[in-house]
This record gives C-alpha cells, sequence and structure tokens, in this order.
C-alpha cells in the first residue's frame, strides 16, 4: 500500500536528486518515508537519498519497493506550477502508479525491479570536512564550465579552493576560512573531478543553503545536503579523476 | 553473473590470431554458447565493431577529439572495483548515444573517460577498435553469421536470410540461439520496417558484364542521388535510406507520390536525386541536407525540388516478388509506377551499351547498374547479379618496387608496386600493385629505369628509390589491411608513363583518404 500528497516543488526536488544519476530508480518506501540508493551507469557515482514523511502533506506506506522511470515523472511535473498537490496511489492490482495533478491523472507502469540492487557505499577514510554555501558552489561552477571539463576540489587549514584547468585558461575560485559555514582541516587535501557530474549534482540540491563535503587525496568526494525544508537528506558520492605523473 | 568483457577481448585475439576461416568459426561458436542470453546480442555487436544494430539509427558520434580527450590526462576513477563486463560497455555506449543538446561534447568526453578508466590495457584497446570500426580480425558479418549457425544448430542460408530481412546480426543471434530455426522463420519482410537493399559489385569493364550475365542483362542509369525504399501500408507512408534510416518526415512529396500510386501496399526500392529550379541535379551533400531537415521542410522543398527514380518493387499487395526474377519485377513496377521508372534498356551489344553509359554521364550521372534479368532480390546481398559500372578515376602515383615477371613477361619487372606521397610523416605508402597497362616496349623501358633505381633486391622483388611516377587509372579505393596506407585500388591499371613528373608530383595519402571518403558521400556506408 502507497497513498501519499507532495507540494510539487518537493517532487520536483526528489526527482531532479535522483535524474542526476539516473534514468530509472527503485524506490524503497515504508511507513517512516521513502529512500533510493542507486549507481550511475558508469559507475563513477552513488546516490544515497532518504526522504521522511513530514515532507508529504499527506504519506502513508508498507514496506515496499517500486520502480520507477524518471521522466514519466518529469512529464506530470511539467504540468503543476509551483503550490500544486500531487497526490499519488498505487494500484496494486495492475502494479502501477496513479499520478493526480489538479484535474488530470496519469497512470503510470512500474520498471521491474528485479535487476536494481541497492549498491553498497565502498568504505572511505576522508579526513577533510567543508561546508560552503551552496550559492559560491554554483558560481565557481559556472565560471568554471566554459574553461575544462574538470574541476579540482582543494582543501587546507586556510580555506577552501576550487580551480579548473583548461588548454589555454584556469579559472580558481578561492574562499578563505571565514567565509565558510565550517572548516575541519588539518592537512592539504586535493582530488579532481568531472566537471559535470559535480555541477549537475550542485544544481540538484537547488533549494539546499549548504553544501558539506568529506574530501581527501585522489578519494571521492561525499557530498550531504537537505532538500524539501530539511525533511530530504541526500548524500552523494562521485569518484575522482587520478592525475597521472 | 555478467560475462566478463575481458572474454570478449580474448576472443578478439584469437580471432586474429588465426586466419583459418573454419578456426575464427569454431571461436566465435563455442563464445556465442558460452554467454547469457542477453548479452548474445551485444556480444556479437562488439565483436564485428558495430556497436548497434544496422537498423537502428543510433550513433555514438564521439569524434577523434572527444576520443583522444577521454584519453588525455588522468583516470577516471569508478567507486567500485568491478570489472567491465560486456552488458557495462554496451550499457555505456547506449548512454553515450543518448546524450545531446548543449555541453554534449564535455559529457560524452566524461562518460568515455569513465568506460575507459574501468578498462585494463586490452579491454581499452578493443573498445577504440570498436569506436573506430577497425577490429583488424577479419570477422565480417559473413562469418559471424556462418558461426551464429554452427552454435544454434541453425542452418547458414536461414540465418543469413534473416540477417537479410531484419539488418540486425545481433538479433538474429539471439533468436538462433534461444529459439533456434523455428524463431529464425519468423523473420519476415514487414512493411514500415526497412530492410537491407541489394547492392552491386563493381565491373571491370561492360565486355566483364556481359560474360557473367550470359542470359541477358538490363542495364539502368546509375544515379548521382541517393538509394532510397519507399513503403506503403495504407496511408501509411515509410521512406528509409540505404542505411535503413527513417527519412519519411523529410520528404513529403516522395510520400504523396507514394501515396498516389495504385497499390494500397508496396514496397519499392529507388533513387532520389536532388534537382534546382530547372531540373539540373545538385551536389549529394545538398540533397543530405535535405534528409536531415526535420523543420520547415516545406520551404526546402521549394528550393530544391526531388526526382524519383524506382528501379525495382519486393512486394504489392499481398504479393511477395523478391524471389521473382528481376524482369517481372520490373513489370509490376512499370504498372505500379510508369512515370517514375529508371532509365533503362535491355541489350548485351557492346557498342549500344557503350552509348547508353556515355549517355548517363552526359547527364550527370554516376554510371550505369548492369542487373541479370533472371536475378531475384537478395536484400543486403552484394553479387555479380548486378553490377556497377563506372568510369575509372585517376591518380599519379609513385613506383617503390617491381618483382620480376614471369610467362610472357619473364624478364621484365612486370609486377609494380604503387605508392602515394604522405606529406605529413614524409616518405611514399604503397597503395596497390599492378602489371597491366603497358606495352611490351614500355615494360622494357621501364625495367632499364627501374634497374637503374635499383636499392636492393631478393631475387624476386627489386626495391627502387621511389623516383619513377606513373598515371594509374581505378574504379575504386577500399580499406584494406594489406599496405602501410591502410587503402587498397580496385582494377589499378597504368594508363601512362609520367617522366614529366617527379615524385614531389605524385597525389597525397590525404587526397587519397579525401577521395575516400568522397565515394562514401555517394554510397553511404554499410557494412563492408
Amino acid at each position: 500500500m502507497f497513498s501519499a500528497k507532495a507540494k510539487s516543488e518537493v517532487l520536483r526536488e526528489v526527482v531532479d536528486v535522483i535524474s542526476t544519476l539516473v534514468d530509472e530508480a527503485k524506490l524503497n518506501l515504508n511507513k517512516d518515508g521513502l529512500s533510493v540508493k542507486a549507481v550511475d551507469p558508469a559507475h563513477v557515482a552513488m546516490l544515497d537519498l532518504s526522504v521522511g514523511k513530514d515532507a508529504f502533506e499527506e504519506y502513508s506506506a508498507d514496506d515496499q519497493e517500486m520502480g520507477v522511470d524518471m521522466d514519466k515523472f518529469k512529464e506530470v511535473l511539467k504540468l503543476a506550477k509551483a503550490g500544486d498537490i500531487i497526490s499519488m496511489d498505487y494500484d496494486e492490482e495492475k502494479n502501477r502508479l496513479i499520478m493526480s495533478v489538479g484535474n488530470i491523472t496519469r497512470r503510470m507502469a512500474l520498471v521491474d525491479t528485479a535487476g536494481m540492487s541497492d549498491p553498497k557505499a565502498p568504505n572511505l577514510n576522508l579526513p577533510v570536512k567543508v561546508t560552503v554555501r551552496a550559492e559560491e558552489l554554483r558560481q565557481g561552477i559556472r565560471a568554471s564550465e566554459s574553461v575544462s571539463d574538470h574541476v579540482a576540489l582543494i582543501c587546507s587549514p586556510d580555506g577552501f579552493e576550487m580551480t579548473s584547468e583548461g588548454d589555454t585558461d584556469s579559472v580558481n575560485l578561492k574562499l578563505p576560512k571565514d567565509l565558510l559555514e565550517s572548516l575541519d582541516c588539518k592537512e592539504t587535501v586535493r582530488s579532481l573531478f568531472p566537471l559535470d557530474y559535480f555541477s549537475n549534482m550542485v544544481k540538484a540540491a537547488s533549494s539546499a543553503g549548504s553544501i558539506t563535503m568529506f574530501l581527501g587525496t585522489d578519494y571521492p568526494v561525499k557530498m550531504e545536503f537537505t532538500i524539501s525544508d530539511e525533511k530530504g537528506e541526500v548524500h552523494y558520492l562521485l569518484a575522482p579523476r587520478i592525475e597521472s605523473e | 553473473m555478467e560475462t566478463p568483457f575481458s572474454e570478449l577481448v580474448q576472443v578478439c585475439k584469437a580471432l586474429e590470431s588465426t586466419t583459418k576461416r573454419l578456426e575464427k568459426r569454431r571461436v566465435l561458436g563455442e563464445f556465442l554458447q558460452g554467454v547469457n542470453p542477453d548479452e548474445i546480442s551485444p556480444a556479437v555487436l562488439l565483436v564485428i565493431g558495430r556497436i548497434f544494430p544496422e537498423a537502428e539509427s543510433k550513433a555514438l558520434h564521439v569524434g577523434w577529439r572527444t576520443v583522444k580527450k577521454a584519453l588525455g590526462p588522468g583516470k577516471q576513477a569508478t567507486l567500485f572495483e568491478k570489472p567491465l563486463s560486456i552488458l557495462d560497455v554496451r550499457r555505456s555506449f547506449d548512454e553515450i548515444a543518448k546524450v545531446s543538446g548543449g555541453g554534449s561534447i564535455s559529457r560524452k568526453t566524461n562518460l568515455m573517460k569513465a568506460l575507459l578508466g574501468r578498462a585494463s590495457d586490452d579491454e581499452r584497446e578493443t573498445i577504440l577498435k570498436n569506436l573506430f570500426r577497425e577490429m583488424r580480425h577479419g570477422v565480417s558479418e559473413g562469418i559471424m553469421l556462418e558461426a551464429i549457425a554452427d552454435a544454434s544448430g541453425a542452418d547458414v542460408n536461414l540465418v543469413r536470410r534473416a540477417h537479410m530481412l531484419s539488418g540486425d546480426v545481433g538479433g538474429v543471434a539471439q533468436v538462433a540461439l534461444t529459439s533456434g530455426p523455428s524463431g529464425l522463420e519468423r523473420f519476415g519482410l514487414s512493411l514500415l520496417k526497412p530492410v537491407k537493399p541489394m547492392l552491386g559489385e563493381l565491373a571491370e569493364s561492360l565486355e566483364d558484364v556481359f560474360e557473367e550475365h550470359s542470359t541477358g542483362t538490363a542495364l539502368e542509369f546509375k544515379y548521382d542521388g541517393a538509394r532510397i525504399q519507399i513503403h506503403r501500408k495504407g496511408d501509411e507512408v515509410g521512406i528509409f535510406t540505404r542505411r535503413l534510416i527513417d527519412v519519411t518526415a523529410s520528404l513529403p512529396e516522395i510520400r504523396e507520390t507514394a501515396l498516389s500510386f495504385p497499390a494500397k501496399e508496396f514496397l519499392s526500392d529507388g533513387e532520389v536525386v536532388a534537382v534546382d529550379g530547372e531540373g539540373k541535379p545538385l551536389p549529394f551533400q545538398d540533397l543530405m541536407r535535405r534528409f536531415r531537415r526535420v523543420h520547415d521542410v516545406d520551404e526546402v522543398r521549394k528550393q530544391m525540388p526531388l526526382k524519383l527514380y524506382l528501379f525495382d518493387v519486393l512486394y504489392v499487395d499481398g504479393e511477395m516478388l523478391i524471389d521473382e526474377p528481376y524482369e517481372s519485377r520490373w513489370l509490376r513496377l512499370s504498372e505500379l509506377a510508369p512515370d517514375y521508372l529508371a532509365e533503362r534498356i535491355v541489350s548485351s551489344e557492346l557498342g549500344e551499351a557503350t552509348e547508353f553509359l556515355e549517355r548517363a554521364l552526359e547527364a550527370g550521372h554516376e554510371g550505369l547498374m548492369a542487373k541479370a534479368l533472371d536475378s531475384p532480390y537478395r536484400p543486403g546481398h552484394r553479387g555479380k547479379r548486378w553490377f556497377k559500372v563506372k568510369p575509372a578515376e585517376r591518380l599519379d602515383l609513385v613506383i617503390v618496387a617491381a618483382e620480376w615477371g614471369y610467362g610472357r613477361r619473364e624478364g621484365w619487372l612486370s609486377n609494380y608496386h604503387l605508392a602515394v606521397r604522405n606529406e605529413e610523416r614524409g616518405g611514399f605508402e604503397m597503395i596497390g600493385k599492378t602489371f597491366k597497362g603497358l606495352t611490351d616496349e614500355e615494360f622494357q623501358w621501364m625495367t632499364d629505369r627501374l634497374l637503374s633505381l635499383k636499392t636492393s633486391e631478393d631475387g624476386y622483388t627489386v626495391l627502387v628509390r621511389p623516383e619513377a611516377v606513373v598515371e594509374v587509372a581505378y574504379n575504386e579505393i577500399q580499406k584494406s589491411t594489406h599496405y602501410d596506407s591502410g587503402f587498397a585500388l580496385r582494377f589499378a591499371r597504368i594508363k601512362r608513363i609520367r617522366e614529366d613528373k617527379s615524385p614531389e608530383d605524385v597525389d597525397t595519402f590525404s587526397t587519397l583518404k579525401s577521395l575516400y571518403e568522397k565515394q562514401f558521400e555517394r554510397k553511404g556506408r554499410l557494412s563492408d
């Protein structure tokens, strides 16, 4: 059993976070809310999302899995304006999800979840934790996008830095310690990442005020932020590009 | 458990290490039996270097620049230490093909980098060979189809037929191995689903054509346009290119023409030519522009009208015609579309045929097609039942070595190794050999000339300083692993000795390459 109502903007955020990495996802539902674990097809990035039932206007569910096509969700969302309530009901008999917005009802076929296993996050020891205002990161990404397709995230006890080096030009965003929300860093670390992945992840954090990153040297970055008025929690993991000596 | 990609790499290596067709078949057959059912199709396509089935219009659109960037400094790590599987590679290619719009190059680069990052050195090499469709293990679709027959126990002709009709080797393999012969029998011609067109082999001369087509031949203009097949099923029309891409939306006038024919259902084969306001044929590139056009079609339609020439019909109102002889198909076509027939004559008289060829060339067409009157329509088949007849083209080449002749040519250096100049790497690269075209006096003259340029000799071949330039006629440039240039000339013969030209005047590798590419502007790139 699954039946819920949510504001369109809440659902939109959830969909954005998931579709950044995958086209189809398995929603794990239980009485307290929903969660999604997914890896992108290239195995470069991973998502662990949980949304508490408080994020919804109404919510009730039994333990169950539901395979959904994110594009179909987006189609429904296109019909809604901010503030509209979208209702979702699981039709057990036909294995469909019934979504309604206004006077429109969409009955959508679900995706087989047989091939979708919950990925296990690798064990990582990331020595540095830094919290940056999301707007600063977005600005840095905008500056980098025309220069290169990768970005280096660097942290030292003095602050956080983002650099992008192209063939001819380079871009650098420097945030000294006092402009950061928080910094826990004893050594300088640096890892390089594919910019499109990083950029899409930051874009998915559209309503988050700040993003916390856990970093190492030539190690994945773990990003944490909240969505849906802090009732949803997102963990992204992104594998680095290893620079050759 | 998904089959590791490394197994496929090993298979490619095994294929590379043997030149024996039967051994290749054995290696492939065993491999196909070993993979999981859902891996058969991707595995088959990856082995032959195809990535996507011919019948799908999907393409990676990854250029050399993107690959170079993906190979560039740094390696993309992944989150898990999991060896690459055949399906992983397939999924990555699917993912890359899906990317479009702004920022797609960098997205493709990053996906490619992620794929290459997971690959071992050997795997990386195989992936790159796939990207450039140069597997270098000599396994064509032909051998693959035989191996599919071996592995499934189905008759090879049944396998070939299914492939002709579906244009998808991977899909055929999957059906053959999972449902056997009865599954293959279900492949049929279905309207609105493209079939691979029948193709012609290049003829060296009209004389050769007449010898081969002893029971009679029809000569048609070979139009310098694009091959299309038109399907009609009631009010629905589907128009497909030689590469089986759907271009119905770009060619509304052809659709209207098809709807005017006096048959509710048919499948016809022909050529469209773009013409200017005065009806003169336009360059092929302009026609391609029309093919790609989906928006404002009405606008271009006025600027660039199309002419339709039909030359075959495979199906009319419930009647399958592919096994009927050419001549009776032509009669059916004459009833179906009398106003759109390709220009043709039935003749086995050299003088008349030569005149007809000249007429075709004068009108700006490519040459002629010669079709045996009793030939059935064999989708996807290229053979001697249909011939292309076109005038030779010429290149100035230098002789880099020559072989001592035997028989009538004994005592002369007579088989000449021909080379182009590589202006980038320096030096000369071989593109073929010929002993044709010289008179006895010229053979003697050339032998003396080459001996004066000799640098070494092994009793069989004489290597010479590259100084003797000859003008060489040929009918086609092909890809080849025989020669270091990577290309070979078909039907090369010497037209003239060019003592007036120096090695610096010899045509360059890049000229050769662009001539090769130009052939495809006309032909489209199919499985060959």
